[in-house]
């Protein structure tokens, strides 16, 4: 093989049309995409719920400070320790 | 603007430039299908401020060399998983054929030649010398395409051709 002129041989590249079916193939792509899309009111929906719950975790979790916090308050009122010395005289 | 008036007017410019980049058919209409398929998805957005051919332009340069990039890291994750697993059928991996429609038969061997080394160019070298060798653009829509001075263009092309015209000489004796 003899590379007279390697760049010349580039110019001999011919352009050529594209095949007619890919068209249909673009079409069926952008269809597919369309429909794995998720629709705004579906994403604010999820969005809302994941917020209700995390408030409603917040508030569960939350609890036990307030049970806590009213246990003292008896355990001051009756003048009772909340420690356990007595065992350990 | 009318999304399939776009393609009839823009697919074979859009495919043949994805030929020079694969230089195999099946490989062109994949990449053909994403440019148009990311220009519908696009195509609100599309500003003007560039043309609509220089945009289209810019869009499949970007999918073909992402889809080599994607080819050459099927390639080393196939040749990988090869060291692992027995594969007495062959190679994982596909190897990508000369398959180049618009490659005359005559010239075919000296131009598998020729684009194995323009292959191997940085990928600004590689889209210069493309647009300018094989789609016959001049620099100054080359350099609006590439968004660079005609300079810088210039200089890409120069380069490009050294580069090739090396490697020819180191492998092929050529000079």
């Amino acid at each position: 093989m003899n590379l007279k002129k390697p760049f010349d041989i580039l110019n001999t590249i011919k352009q050529v049309e594209a095949p007619q079916f890919l068209l249909t193939r673009v079409q069926q792509r952008i269809r597919r995409v369309e429909q794995n899309r998720w629709s705004p009111q579906l994403a604010w929906t999820l969005f809302i719920g994941l917020i209700f719950i995390m408030v409603l975790e917040l508030s569960i979790v939350g609890k036990p400070a307030f049970v806590y916090s009213t246990e003292q308050n008896i355990v001051q009122l009756m003048n009772l320790h909340y420690d356990n010395l007595l065992y350990h005289e | 603007m009318d999304f399939e008036k776009i393609y009839v007017t823009h697919s074979s410019m859009v495919y043949n430039l994805a030929l020079q980049y694969v230089q195999n058919i099946e490989d062109a209409q994949e990449i053909t299908q994403d440019v148009f398929v990311a220009i519908h998805e696009s195509l609100e957005g599309f500003n003007k401020q560039a043309q609509l051919t220089t945009w289209i332009y810019r869009i499949t340069i970007n999918k073909s060399l992402d889809f080599i990039k994607f080819r050459k890291r099927k390639k080393r994750f196939g040749f990988i998983s090869s060291l692992f697993f027995d594969d007495s059928n062959g190679l994982k991996h596909d190897v990508p054929t000369f398959d180049h429609p618009g490659v005359l038969i005559e010239n075919k061997e000296a131009t598998e030649l020729i684009f194995r080394y323009i292959n191997g160019l940085p990928e600004l070298q590689k889209t210069a010398l493309i647009l300018s060798k094989i789609e016959h653009k001049p620099q100054t829509e080359i350099a609006e395409i590439l968004n660079i001075s005609v300079k810088a263009v210039e200089s890409l092309i120069q380069r490009a051709k050294t580069n090739v015209l090396k490697k020819l000489d180191q492998n092929e004796g050529y000079l």
